[in-house]
């Protein structure tokens, strides 16, 4: 017994195994705290709406849910075109307020959740493709858990931290010769420390294992364990017939094994090669290499050793193909591990296993020496470099603030005025936009992007402006062989007296695994949602983006420092749009315009004010009024008093201070009118 | 000092340990040269391989009009017929060169027609870009932005008049410049090698027996350093040219050459007017002198510890999230965060895709100098470290000065 305690002590006071230990899960939550990110990240941003939708449809797939989807379709639809009916018959008159007011909160009670039927309905697509084994639940949190073939490099070096200076220590100060006189220094020594290593290893390994399984279950819920592991589609063309908790449960079993045999490699080398440098080094790389250098995804499951085991995810995927579009013809990119193969490599790895512990005990006896040397130099100096390492993971990226002055309207994304300069969107001869501004004194034109290398860079149409800044968008591409990919969108802000440039935003885009060791990958559903923006604006810490997600225009918000996505709300149909720094006004589904405080998250409608086109000045906000033949209205934002601007029916109007110009729905003639709004 | 240098890197390197993980690493990358050329050359596939270098004897060389009418002769029909996708795909038609008319649409526009466009193009989009770029100059003079227009004076001059005036086999150089699984075996042994050379006589204890010999002292760390150094060169250069030969074997081409680094299309705004084979010299001195910086850094480390445990935990550790943080920052516009890792010269891509600035004092300085300049500084930061904490050491073991210290 004694023997035990001694190792005990020695793994974990010792050589500091505790503190490893405990800088291990700190590090491993840290990141997983600070790193995770959802599968699917529009369930998350939409929870309640598919939550509504999911609770409805969970289980399997049947004729009902089949008839769901068609009804719940034609009734949003339907519910839609109804909704714009009795709004216009009510601004009409046709119908009274009571009449209106009940049935259009009955169909907006049907429109609240259309995005996640959106959602809902994508995974119906991919459930009806195979119903046998596939079920509806909320993937994220399985996902999270399983679908995926990372490596834990952080356990890596905490098992090769705690395991290395088992016997490694006795050889450095050669003292292992000195085991022959003691009576229980051969065998019984050696199979304490084995046991040692297995039983410290298993424990770390359960519990991290627990730990993700908490850290899911508590961000996304782990709910439908008993679901077949089919309806994740990282599986999808699985033929195990496993479900979701027994596949985690045999993952960690396959994990645990991993990590036993990569002990017992660990051990195997400093036995046989006494030293720390060589056994670290041929441990990191029996593990690292072929995880990294391997072309094909799933070759690491049929390599005999610890890594495949390491990762397990693989040993329950099915086989994957991709369309290679220029040979015309399916490539496998992952090959199925078939049970007989599975076995063989699991025989195999175990079989090696045995032979280094044969090894190890045919090897190696040796003894406890009490060691007396105290070096407490190296533990600040750990903390130090550690501590170095971990200030190098916060990423800071300072700001000076923006003075926000005057107004963005949707009608001018494309445009911005200040008393100088005039910019604007110009389509060029190769259908490339060009963001030019013009002197307003002299008239002279000039290109307001400036970079003169022009190619694999796409300008976004957007413009948004404040008083001394103009912001537009970019994404870069890159082109390695023949094939192009979109890489970054960023947002930059050019300065109008010097005209410097500054990055205000950046995102990855690319989702590739091409690059040096693929440790960071990017999420096709965000990158899609980039690449539709078509006009966006800032404050100071945020950045605002319109977008398309699920045929569906979103208005998003994004912190700029942490690049913390959410969505505000979604527009049915956008054409009027304004922010004033604060403040964002659009039109709902009821024609009625709302403000939304981007501080206070605080959502106001404006009462009896009916319109689907409005612009938003300093102090007004122009109109056109539903209730009154669309005629040009404008209220004071101050004291909300309404006054009428024209006597006749608008089309459509545009604002450019301090003129409206608009076009008259009889003659279709253009009008220009001046208004004094300082008198108001 | 020389001898000294010898006796060290006999000592520390000439190991067989070493010898077998660079033959076997050399094995293992020259897998993976094969195993990209496999995955995406257009010429993996035998029937396009010989087709391609039939056609070469009338399209390879200088791009003349008449070869280009000629390729034009091939490919519009070709165009045509599949514009609307009805065309027969009947299996070897006596009209087709391969399978049929789609996969000899798809080998002439990926194999010649795009390449030899793009080629042909590049002339007037540089002179485009001189343009733009000498527009902007008068423009930021007139706003009295000095820093910009220096910035586009160093643009225009490095895009005036550059073109492509013959058409080569570029693929073998498209993968070739985007490969770094090396960078990463060379670190591992640096790793593994250099992690003895300071505690090899720590462990022993018989660093303190050397202090008291003649050349025990300065002269012993600086033969231990000079000795990585070659080392760490060394094993690079093996690499690289491990690299260099098997892409152009495997690839089959080594005529590309003497074509310009803007030949590539990811490096259409390449940072130098070099030759490709002259940056693929370039590309290797510039990594061995970042390796040589995580060199330092390895060896920093392990000169705080006894044993090699802790150093090679940590110095891999550091190397991950080096890679990491380059992964991230990769093709940002935030230039300053992208060169300030010693990394972003085992990536050199990065730099010399695109020319880009950084702002020194109000100077346009090239992402590539700052990065070259930013980790010299971390090799002398790390140098200094080294120097220090080794002499700190003496001066503890050599206990006559403590009295000194202690004052």
């Amino acid at each position: 017994m004694s023997i035990w305690k001694y190792e005990i002590k020695k793994m974990l006071l010792l050589h500091k195994g505790l503190l490893f230990i405990c800088l291990y899960f700190f590090l491993s939550i840290g990141t997983m705290v600070i790193l995770d990110e959802p599968a699917n990240p529009e369930v998350e941003m939409n929870r309640m709406q598919y939550r509504f939708y999911l609770n409805q449809v969970q289980g399997p797939y049947t004729e009902e849910t089949e008839h769901f989807f068609t009804s719940e379709a034609n009734k949003i639809s339907d519910a839609k075109v109804a909704l714009q009916r009795v709004t216009d018959n009510f601004y009409d008159g046709y119908i009274g307020e009571q009449e209106f007011l009940t049935s259009s909160d009955s169909l907006a009670i049907i429109l609240k959740n259309e995005v996640g039927f959106q959602l809902v309905y994508n995974q119906y697509v991919y459930v009806r493709e195979n119903p046998d084994n596939r079920k509806f639940l909320n993937t994220n949190g399985w996902d999270g858990l399983l679908s995926n073939d990372s490596l834990d490099f952080l356990f890596i070096l905490l098992v090769l931290l705690l395991v290395t200076p088992i016997f490694c220590y006795e050889f450095e100060s050669k003292m292992d010769a000195l085991l022959l006189t003691v009576k229980k220094g051969a065998k019984t020594h050696t199979l304490c420390k084995i046991g040692l290593v297995f039983v410290i290893v298993s424990l770390l390994c359960l519990v991290t294992a627990g730990l993700r399984y908490g850290f899911y279950s508590f961000k996304y819920g782990l709910e439908n364990g008993d679901y077949p592991l089919q309806s994740l589609s990282y599986f999808g063309t699985s033929i195990k017939d496993v479900t979701l908790l027994q596949s985690f449960l045999w993952i960690t079993i396959g994990k645990l094994l991993g990590n036993l045999c990569f002990a017992t490699l660990i051990l195997f080398a400093s036995v046989c090669f006494k030293k720390y440098a060589i056994t670290l080094f041929s441990c990191t790389t029996v593990v690292l290499l072929p995880y990294y250098g391997l072309k094909l995804e799933s070759s690491k499951f049929l390599w005999p050793g610890p890594l495949g085991f390491m990762v397990s995810t693989g040993f329950f995927r099915g086989n994957e193909f991709k369309r290679n579009l220029v040979k015309d013809q399916m490539e496998l990119i992952f090959r199925e591990v078939s049970f007989t193969s599975w076995i063989i490599v699991f025989t195999i790895t175990f079989s090696l296993c045995v032979v280094m512990l044969i090894v190890i005990l045919h090897k190696r006896t040796n003894v406890w020496i009490v060691q007396h040397r105290k070096r407490r130099r190296r533990l600040p100096l750990l903390i130090l470099v550690l501590g170095i390492a971990v200030s190098m993971l916060v990423g800071c990226n300072s700001f000076n603030g923006v003075m926000i002055e005057g107004t963005y309207n949707y009608s001018s994304k494309g445009s911005f005025e200040n008393d100088k300069y005039r910019f604007y969107m110009e389509q060029t001869e190769f259908g490339n936009n060009q963001i030019v501004f013009e002197d307003k004194t002299s008239g002279e034109k000039h290109n307001l992007v400036r970079n003169p290398m022009t190619s694999l860079t796409q300008i976004g149409a957007p413009i948004y402006g404040d008083g001394t800044y103009i912001y537009y968008m970019k994404i870069d591409f890159e082109k390695i062989g023949f094939q192009e990919s979109a890489t970054r969108f960023s947002v930059i802000g050019v300065d109008i007296t010097r005209f410097n440039e500054k990055i205000i935003f950046e995102k990855k885009l690319s989702t590739d695994k091409g690059t040096v060791l693929g440790l960071v990958k990017g999420n096709t559903y965000v990158a899609s949602f980039y690449l539709t923006v078509s006009a966006f604006f800032l404050d100071e810490s945020s950045l605002y983006l319109i977008g398309q997600s699920n045929g569906q225009t979103e208005i998003r918000k994004i912190n700029r420092t942490t690049g913390a996505m959410s969505v505000l709300f979604r527009i049915p149909v956008l054409r009027s749009f304004a922010f004033d720094g604060r403040t964002i006004y659009f039109v709902d589904e009821k024609s009625q315009i709302v403000k939304y405080d981007t501080k206070t998250d605080i959502m106001t409608s404006i009462i009896d004010l009916v319109t689907r086109d409005f612009i938003l000045t300093d102090t007004e906000l122009l109109f056109l009024n539903r209730k009154d033949q669309q005629k040009i209205y404008a209220m004071n934002l101050h004291d909300s008093t309404i006054r009428k601007l024209t006597e006749v029916p608008v089309l459509s109007f545009r604002y450019n201070n301090p003129y409206i110009t608009y076009i008259g729905k009889i003659d279709m003639k253009e009008y220009q009118l001046f208004i004094d709004s300082s008198s108001n | 000092m020389v001898r000294l240098v010898c006796f060290e890197w006999r000592k520390h390197f000439l190991k067989r340990s070493i010898i077998i993980a660079m033959l076997l690493f050399s094995v293992l990358n020259i897998a993976k040269v094969y195993s990209i050329h496999e995955e995406s050359s257009l010429l993996a596939n035998p029937g396009w391989k010989d087709l391609y270098w039939k056609e070469w004897a009338d399209f390879g060389g200088a791009i003349t009009n008449k070869r280009i009418e000629k390729l034009m002769n091939i490919y519009l029909p070709l165009e045509q017929l599949t514009a609307d996708h009805t065309a027969s795909t009947k299996y070897r038609t006596p009209d087709t060169y391969l399978s049929n008319v789609y996969e000899d649409w798809n080998f002439f526009r990926l194999n010649y027609v795009d390449p030899m466009k793009y080629a042909y193009d590049y002339k007037a989009y540089a002179q485009g870009v001189v343009s733009a770029a000498k527009e902007n100059i008068a423009f930021y003079e007139s706003v009295d932005n000095s820093y910009e227009r220096n910035k586009n004076a160093v643009i225009a001059k490095l895009f005036e008049g550059r073109s492509i005036t013959s058409f080569a086999y570029t693929e073998m150089y498209q993968y070739y410049v985007q490969y770094d699984f090396s960078g990463l075996l060379v670190l591992l042994i640096c790793l593994y090698g250099l992690m003895s050379v300071f505690l090899h006589e720590k462990v022993t204890e018989m660093d303190i027996l050397l202090l008291t010999s003649k050349a025990g002292g300065k002269a012993t760390i600086w033969a231990k350093l000079i000795a990585s150094a070659l080392f760490v060169s060394s094993v690079s250069f093996w690499f690289w040219v491990v690299d260099f030969v098997s892409f152009s074997i495997i690839f089959d081409s080594w005529d590309a050459a003497s074509s310009p680094l803007f030949m590539l299309v990811d490096f259409i705004h390449a940072a130098l007017n070099v030759s490709l084979w002259q940056y693929a010299i370039l590309s290797a001195l510039i990594k061995t002198a970042g390796i040589l910086v995580f060199a330092l850094a390895f060896l920093f480390m392990s000169i705080l510890f006894r044993n090699a445990l802790i150093p090679f935990i940590i110095s891999l550790f550091i190397s991950f999230i080096s890679i990491y943080f380059e992964e991230v920052t990769m093709g940002s516009g935030r230039i300053w965060i992208k060169v300030i890792n010693p990394f972003v010269l085992l990536f050199n891509r990065e730099l010399f895709r695109k020319i880009e600035f950084v702002s020194l004092v109000g100077f346009p300085l090239p992402s590539y100098i700052a990065a070259l300049l930013l980790a010299t500084a971390w090799g002398a930061l790390l140098l200094g470290g080294i120097l220090i904490v080794v002499r700190k050491n003496t001066l503890w073991k050599g206990g006559g000065n403590r009295v000194h210290l202690e004052v």
